[in-house]
């Protein structure tokens, strides 16, 4: 299962839209997944249980994940097109196992 | 009879009208109605109780910590000290309501189903955007219920009636005029803004050419690293807090301080008040965020099952990842003109002071910086954030000064412009609400025409083209 976690400012909005978008997309790509969100702030004691952090451009730059974790930046939360393929190369080559 | 009437007693007056019981059953029947399993359905509505019960602890805490410093602060100077902040806001209308805050759940439920109706019809009201941002649709409901309930007099259906209404109208008004300067933004994402300075950023989009170049974009200019700090929301509240409550206590001195922290040092009881802020805010955010992941995926179910075709508004932070760099300098811009506004409040002698709190010094401002730098570069962001900073404190003392709620209002731009000129014409006459209706008709009456005329042109151009 990859587990994903959305990271915004406050961990309130647009996490939680991106969080939506998001179970879509997996869904319809038949991967195993686990989603969940919560604000920059947050993100080191929620890291634990993720293995992929996507966030907005503003803030991904300043997400630091231990080896095997990987950051996604995008620029259009609501936007299929924008994270789907960039979340879909991490998935490709790093969780193979979980693509249905 | 007599026993079935007193379960409707117990069910009306322990359930429906309490908030947290409430949303669990409304949490309750979205899920069953999107045929959610049963362990689901259960955990979604515990979490909603659970959820809304933190926010009220969280809420009771920040009160019992900060209200004993703004009474210091009212008598050795005189001075109604105001926190502008969205959860602040809140607490204050939940204090201010006390049990009737179960009519807010109503009115948000309302209001959302007015929305979507008005997107329904949207060939005849032009409005195509669903406002979907659950955790602020409670905090702005909150406030005009408690303004009609305050200035009217009314009783619990008129106030859902009407609060709904008003509230239906601003959320589909302000997401829908923001929606056009959204897409020339973000390039055509298909989403608005649904937050709480639609009428900010549009007004930003509006002004911002004259005052500036759209050519020399924010992005060019490097800004400074150690802002980054303001990106991690528990730091920046504790940070920003500090520094409102650490110098309101340093004005009431030693003596008053001393009498209120027991046997810790006053300067220490100073600092522990600073991260005491961020401490109720932590809970707050975290009890909304677990009811309202609960109640807006079931919002977004109902929206998309009714009006497929809809713009979705969400919150603002959607449109900082397309110009990163005008957010911090928004972010830094409208903080200078928040604390010149302060200072200037506090030397024009105003018997209102006002608290900035860390939201809508960021957020607002960030936001408005985008819309500003977009449509007219640095130059303009620069003034408009300025400009933005001073209206949301003195936008503000206004409003504290006629909405009654005297430890909280919610402060972000359109509710330091709009919603207190609003709250002037109740005050005036509540006969202003029919101004405020056929304001919105009007509106409605030209958006729809000039939607109709839009799609009228794609359909005749799918015509031509096929």
């Amino acid at each position: 299962m990859v587990r994903v976690l959305a990271v915004c400012g406050n961990g309130q909005g647009s996490s939680m839209v991106l969080k939506m978008k998001m179970g879509g997309f997996l869904k319809k790509q038949k991967i195993d997944h686990e989603l969940n969100s919560c604000a920059f702030g947050e993100y080191k004691s929620m890291m634990g249980s993720a293995d992929i952090l996507v966030a907005s451009t503003h803030l991904a730059d300043d997400i630091v994940v231990p080896e095997g974790k990987h950051v996604v930046g995008v620029k259009n939360l609501l936007s299929e097109k924008d994270f789907g393929p960039k979340l879909m190369e991490v998935i490709e080559e790093h969780f193979a196992a979980d693509i249905a | 009879m007599e026993f079935i009437y007193s379960i409707f007693e117990v069910i009306y007056s322990q359930v429906l009208t309490k908030a947290p019981l409430l949303l669990g059953i409304v949490t309750m029947i979205g899920y069953i109605a999107m045929r959610q399993k049963a362990d689901k359905v259960i955990a979604g509505t515990i979490k909603t109780i659970v959820g809304f019960m933190l926010l009220q602890q969280g809420a009771g805490l920040l009160i019992s910590t900060f209200r004993p410093i703004l009474d210091a602060l009212s008598s050795t100077y005189g001075l109604t000290g105001t926190i502008i902040d969205p959860y602040a806001g809140m607490m204050a209308t939940m204090d201010a309501m006390g049990d009737a805050y179960a009519w807010v759940g109503y009115t948000v439920l309302f209001a959302l189903a007015l929305n979507i109706l008005m997107v329904m019809f949207k060939r005849y009201t032009g409005i195509r955007t669903v406002m979907l941002s659950g955790h602020i649709m409670f905090q702005q409901a909150g406030i005009f219920a408690w303004v009609i309930y305050a200035t009217m007099g009314t009783g619990m259906v008129e106030t859902i009636l009407l609060a709904g209404i008003v509230t239906a109208l601003y959320w589909g008004i302000t997401t829908n005029m923001v929606f056009k300067p959204t897409e020339e933004l973000t390039g055509g994402a298909g989403f608005s803004i649904g937050h709480q300075q639609m009428f900010g950023c549009w007004l930003a989009s509006k002004v911002a050419p004259y005052l500036g170049n759209s050519e020399e974009q924010v992005d060019d200019i490097e800004m400074p690293g150690w802002l980054k700090i303001f990106n991690d929301n528990v730091a920046a509240t504790a940070i920003v807090m500090l520094m409102f409550f650490g110098g309101i206590m340093l004005a009431l001195g030693k003596d008053a301080v001393t009498a209120m922290s027991g046997d810790t040092h006053w300067l220490i009881h100073i600092f522990n008040t600073g991260m005491m802020f961020a401490v109720c805010m932590t809970m707050i955010v975290q009890g909304v965020r677990m009811f309202v992941a609960e109640l807006t995926t079931s919002f977004q179910g109902i929206s998309e099952r009714l009006v497929p075709g809809a713009v979705v508004a969400v919150d603002c932070a959607a449109v900082f990842g397309f110009a990163p760099n005008a957010v911090v300098f928004g972010f830094m811009f409208g903080a200078i003109g928040m604390l010149t506004g302060v200072a200037l409040l506090i030397l024009m002698g105003s018997p209102y002071l006002i608290i900035p709190g860390f939201i809508p010094m960021f957020f607002d401002n960030a936001v408005i910086g985008v819309f500003a730098n977009h449509f007219g570069g640095w130059r303009a962001a620069w003034k408009v954030c300025l400009a933005s900073g001073l209206i949301q404190v003195f936008g503000g003392a206004w409003a504290v000064s006629l909405a009654g709620l005297q430890d909280g209002w919610l402060g972000m731009f359109d509710f330091a412009t709009i919603v207190p000129a609003f709250i002037q014409g109740m005050r005036i006459s509540s006969m202003f609400i029919i101004v405020v209706f056929s304001g919105a008709l009007v509106y409605m009456y030209r958006a729809g025409k000039a939607l109709r005329a839009e799609e009228d042109a794609e359909a005749v151009a799918e015509l031509a083209a096929a």
